[in-house]
């Protein structure tokens, strides 16, 4: 054996030391990473596994311009660490001077014993504002809010967004309420495995993915919403009313493209606001319909070919006696045989008398029910209400009587529109809508189909019923309002309000009720005045309100006489 | 024993290799988990950012902002408007 190969005893002792330090290695992984692995597991998930959760984008309602109703906005909440702060009357002053506190109460909440002290929750202007002052121990945390761009418009139709007993944020009434679990989406969470200095280990990260919340594209046309917001600010103003009320729809899809009533709310700061001021009442508040609802039974004797336009009613001369009740008209004037254009056109409450004795309690009540009424409309808002209809047998002459001119009877305002565009569309009751798409975050959309309930006229006698409401408007008593050549067909309200089991004379729901092109109707409106101070008629508040949106919408969507 | 001998150096060899190899890798994905980080900190930075600008956008496009700066700038409501019933160009007619 040669020199050179010969294993030096020097050369063994540092291999098998070397071989003994890789063993004893590799035995000593073995040991951690295999025998003890789920043991090491679970102390390093503990110690050094850290865990977001990811919060999902609220969906945004938007209007049918793609332009946003509510979308999501990002607010700082902004806190102080006390304990190094050195100077505080002077930290004080100087935030008081960014954030309209004033000092005193600021510093009194830095004089506390604590490391964290919230000192509110503001927008990024503020929050440059605050870091420019260079302060020591101050920070932000974001936090999401929601934003409506245009503020309180549509604020009944929109909802508002608060928090739920879990402190979690939850959509309430409107469309926020309505879509809540459409609008929310799905929290996701991202588990994050950090080195022995703290870094995120890049392989080791796990993600359970958010789903965004999805997005509402409703029908709701801004301008015309703009337009009834500005048409009954300014006419409650003007004629000193308590409130009011605005709908604008397509009587031929049931798409509302406005819905505006005040007074108001901001949804935004929804909790400086009564909470009785959040009910939408164009789908909350029930109420007597009064002479509006004089076409409904109308359009169903017509229906029923109990009366034709030209048939003369024989009771109109004079007031009707009736179960110990005498039915006037609403002047106190008579037209002995009137006929039926006539009785709309005069809205004498003896010529639906008349009608209502025709049609009986059985048809009655029957059409009461084919209308809609005492049923939710099934409009995509949260809080709507039905209202009920007494039952067939509990019927009396004199309710027969009172219901044909819209008294004695409780409807919703949405109740009324939906039904009155049934005389404009060929007699479809349609579902009122409002979202016609939800759009998830891949884009794909659901699209929502217009959707009509039942046929409750005949073609014919809803183009009867639209030719008197016609000559109501262009006859009637607010004939001195006009849409220039555009025939426009509609009906004045002046429902008096039932007061502790009496109508106080007083005290009205002025409304006006119609649709125009009359002879191809795009538009279907109704419009309320609450408790109008300048005059109590519907002829003299609603229906210049009512003409003066239906101007204004004619112009925006350039209808035209046919 | 010249075999043994060449055997055992290539193993100290090759284990050095794969230690190397190893603590690369490690340094690798410590420097992309570094910089990973600083991405998902700039996604959020922008995010941040780009939700304060469509709040900017958003305020100064609401219609209420744009009427009141129009009635500012004196535009005004039309007092009367006409509709044109069809398609004729009226200028072609004074050709």
């Amino acid at each position: 054996m040669s020199k050179n190969y010969k294993i030096s005893s020097r050369f063994i002792v540092i291999f098998l030391i070397v071989s003994v330090f890789y063993l004893v290695l590799a035995g000593k992984l073995f040991y951690w990473q295999v025998v003890k692995a789920e043991e090491i597991k679970e102390i390093r998930d503990i110690q050094s596994t850290e865990s977001f959760e990811l919060l999902p984008k609220r969906g945004e309602i938007l209007f049918s311009d793609n332009f946003p109703i509510a979308t999501n906005n990002i607010n700082y909440l902004t806190y102080a660490n006390p304990k190094i702060i050195k100077d505080i009357p002077k930290y004080s002053n100087d935030l008081a001077g960014v954030l309209g506190y004033d000092s005193a109460s600021i510093s009194a909440r830095l004089n506390q014993n604590l490391f964290w002290v919230r000192l509110g929750v503001f927008d990024h202007e503020i929050k440059k504002k605050v870091e420019d002052l260079d302060l020591e121990g101050i920070g932000f945390q974001i936090e999401a809010s929601r934003f409506y761009p245009e503020a309180s418009m549509a604020a009944h139709l929109v909802g508002f967004v608060g928090k739920n007993n879990d402190g979690e944020d939850q959509g309430y009434l409107g469309l926020e309420g309505y879509y809540e679990r459409q609008l929310k989406g799905k929290p996701g969470k991202l588990y994050v495995v950090k080195d022995a200095l703290g870094n995120p280990i890049v392989t080791d990260v796990r993600e359970e993915k958010k789903v965004d919340g999805r997005t509402l594209l409703t029908s709701i046309d801004r301008t015309v919403q703009y337009i009834a917001d500005e048409a009954l600010k300014s006419g409650i103003k003007k004629y000193g009313a308590q409130g009011g009320s605005v709908i604008v729809m397509e009587p031929n899809s049931g798409k509302i493209l406005a819905m505006s009533s005040a007074p108001k709310f901001d949804p935004q700061k929804y909790y400086e606001f009564d909470g009785d001021s959040y009910q939408n009442p164009i789908i909350s508040n029930l109420y007597e319909p009064g002479s509006t609802f004089k076409v409904l039974i109308m359009a169903a004797a017509l229906n029923e070919g109990l009366v034709r336009a030209d048939t003369r009613c024989n009771i109109c001369s004079s007031s009707v006696q009736m179960s110990g009740f005498t039915i006037k008209t609403w002047n106190d004037k008579y037209h002995p045989n009137s006929t039926m254009t006539e009785v709309i056109q005069n809205s004498d409450n003896t010529g639906m008398v008349f009608v209502g004795q025709k049609l009986g309690i059985k048809k009655m009540y029957y059409y009461l029910q084919e209308y809609g009424f005492g049923q939710n409309t099934g409009i995509d808002l949260q809080g709507e209400v039905s209202g009920s209809i007494r039952r067939e047998a509990e019927w009396l002459p004199i309710d027969l009587a009172t219901a044909s001119f819209g008294q004695g009877i409780s409807i919703t305002p949405i109740q009324l529109l939906t039904a009155v565009s049934s005389i404009a569309n060929g007699g479809y009751l349609l579902k009122p809508t409002i979202v016609q798409k939800i759009i998830d975050e891949n884009g794909d959309e659901i699209v929502i189909k217009p959707e009509s309930k039942r046929k409750v006229l005949s073609s014919n006698a809803a183009e009867v019923t639209k030719w008197i409401m016609v000559n109501a408007v262009e006859n009637g008593d607010s004939k001195w309002v006009t849409l220039g050549d555009i025939p426009v067909a509609g009906k004045t309200g002046t429902a008096q309000i039932p007061v502790e089991g009496r109508y106080d004379p007083n005290q009205t729901i002025a409304s006006f009720v119609g649709f125009f092109p009359a002879d191809n109707p795009k538009v279907s409106m109704l419009v309320l005045v609450d408790r109008p101070k300048t005059s109590i008629y519907g002829s003299e508040t609603a229906a210049p309100i009512f003409f003066s949106v239906a101007r204004d919408i004619a112009q925006y969507y350039n209808i035209k006489p046919e | 024993m010249k075999k043994i001998y060449t055997i055992a150096i290539l193993l100290l060899v090759l284990i050095s290799i794969v230690e190397i190899v190893y603590l690369t890798h490690s340094d690798t994905l410590a420097s992309e988990s570094m910089s990973a980080e600083k991405l998902r900190n700039k996604i959020a930075e922008i995010d941040e950012k780009n939700q304060i600008l469509q709040f900017e956008i958003l305020s100064y496009s609401s219609i209420l902002i744009v009427s009141s700066r129009a009635a500012e700038l004196g535009f005004e409501k039309p007092k009367e408007f006409i509709s044109l019933k069809n398609l004729d160009s009226i200028a072609l007619k004074h050709e």
